[in-house]
């Protein structure tokens, strides 16, 4: 991965920003699931996760995040 | 915190019950260019926050995925103050207040008065009036400069006077005229005469013939020291006489006061409350009548912010009313009176530049009150300037001729 790719901004467990989200692919209030620019997959788990779209090419994710997985391009699970 | 622009809390469900991909659906409003705020996926449906353009679209958007989107609630600075429309108050408040901005723009609030101290504010202020120029008064409407012109033609003592405002404020710039210095002829022909009858004490002449000597009585209007002086040749010349006169002489004053008589007292208090606002006095409360004579007070309190003083004061006037009452005074209380009045006299008239070197008081007490006679025998200056008015002929060369050849015809 070169030095352009996404870039992932987490405050504390309650705040996270990802930058060139490409497609959400799964997401409920406990999980979220996205897809960024480059190919690479985020899994988020939490609770009373909520998203904001502020029109910056990415999203914000808000709520108790617990865990974090991120999985290589065109390793979808 | 609400936001500027309007947005629409949406709520968007299955319309057969059935499971419901959000992850599909946000990916879909994401290519739309629909922008979400605080979306939350609980119990099978997606709440959210959407502009309105967003909101119309998501509706669409909806629609073709099989959904259904509802509006459940609407934030915005629109709907904040649309919440309101309906409260008169507020509607009439906010008018009134705008109106009273427009009216109050041009008003003068504050009249600042400085430069002169010789000419008390007072006059100042009402020399402005006169000119149209008040606390409430609309400045736009006051040619200053015609203003300032009036007050200098209707004030001498005034040389110059400024007018400027900024804003609501009137600041007044006075420069009084200096006094004109007196001016003493001192070249004048002059004698100096006795202002009353007197012995002569002391003299000290300066320029000027001595007439009587020291320890000669004269009498009031007599020349002491003549500005006429004589030479030992026979001619005589016109001298501005100066000297100093001193002489010892007696004064008589009688002071009297009866038995029954009259005092002032003061009878009752009456307190009046006022909201001053622009001078306007708006009068809130009073207690107690003002019939009749009274001593007036009054204290003022205006509403300030830190330096800021607004043309909104709050005034008590207080009314202490006089009321005469007879009095029967026994004859001690009586001298008493009368000595307070002798030692005030004294204190006026007795005691710059003359020495009192003897009192005498008779007193003569009848059946109405008692009298005081105090003769002084009191030393000091008798001296005064008088001028000599001398008739001035010129040099006439053909009259002189004229009266020869009159006494040769004779």
């Amino acid at each position: 991965m070169g030095y352009f790719g996404s870039q992932i901004v987490l405050t504390g467990n309650s705040y996270m920003e990802i930058e060139g989200c490409r497609r959400i692919m799964e997401y409920n209030d406990i999980y979220l699931k996205i897809k960024t620019d480059e190919g690479m997959i985020a899994e988020i788990w939490g609770k009373d996760l909520a998203l904001s779209d502020y029109n910056t090419a990415g999203i914000a994710v808000r709520g108790q995040i617990t865990s974090i997985e991120f999985h290589g391009k065109g390793e979808e699970t | 915190m609400i936001p500027v622009r309007e947005r629409i809390g949406f709520c968007v469900a299955p319309e057969d019950g059935r499971d419901m991909d959000a992850g599909r659906l946000m990916s879909s409003m994401r290519a739309r260019g629909i922008r979400f705020v605080g979306v939350k996926a609980t119990g099978g449906m997606i709440y959210g926050y959407v502009t309105a353009g967003g909101y119309r679209e998501l509706t669409a958007l909806s629609e073709e995925m099989g959904l259904t989107c509802s509006a459940i609630t609407r934030r915005g600075v629109i709907h904040a103050v649309g919440g309101y429309r309906r409260r008169a108050g507020l509607v009439i408040g906010l008018i009134l207040s705008v109106v009273i901005a427009a009216a109050m723009s041009g008003r003068v609030t504050v009249i600042e008065i400085g430069g002169s101290e010789a000419i008390p504010r007072e006059r100042i202020v009402s020399l402005l009036r006169d000119t149209g120029i008040y606390i409430g008064c609309n400045i736009n409407d006051v040619d200053l400069r015609e203003a300032e012109r009036l007050i200098r033609a209707m004030d001498k003592d005034i040389a110059w006077i400024g007018i400027r405002h900024t804003g609501s404020r009137v600041v007044v710039e006075v420069d009084d005229i200096d006094p004109y210095p007196e001016i003493k002829a001192e070249n004048t022909p002059c004698n100096i005469i006795a202002t009353r009858d007197a012995q002569i004490k002391g003299v000290k002449v300066y320029n000027g013939q001595l007439i009587p000597m020291v320890g000669d009585g004269v009498k009031k209007g007599d020349v002491i020291i003549s500005g006429v002086v004589d030479t030992k040749y026979g001619r005589s010349y016109y001298v501005h006489a100066i000297g100093e006169i001193t002489g010892v002489y007696s004064e008589k004053m009688t002071f009297a006061e009866n038995f029954s008589g009259t005092e002032r007292v003061t009878g009752g208090v009456a307190v009046k409350k006022a909201l001053s606002v622009f001078g306007r006095r708006i009068i809130y409360s009073s207690e107690g009548n003002i019939d009749g004579d009274y001593e007036y007070s009054e204290r003022e309190t205006p509403l300030t912010l830190g330096k800021i003083e607004f043309p909104l004061s709050r005034v008590e006037m207080t009314y202490r009313l006089q009321e005469e009452v007879p009095v029967t005074r026994t004859p001690d209380e009586v001298r008493e009176i009368l000595g307070e009045r002798i030692e005030r006299y004294e204190r006026n008239f007795l005691s710059d530049g003359v020495t009192v070197t003897d009192r005498q008081v008779e007193e003569r007490v009848t059946k109405s009150g008692i009298a005081q006679t105090v003769t002084y025998t009191v030393e000091g200056s008798i001296g005064e300037e008088r001028q000599i008015f001398a008739r001035y002929e010129r040099f006439d060369p053909g009259k002189k001729d004229e009266e020869k050849k009159e006494e040769m015809t004779e």
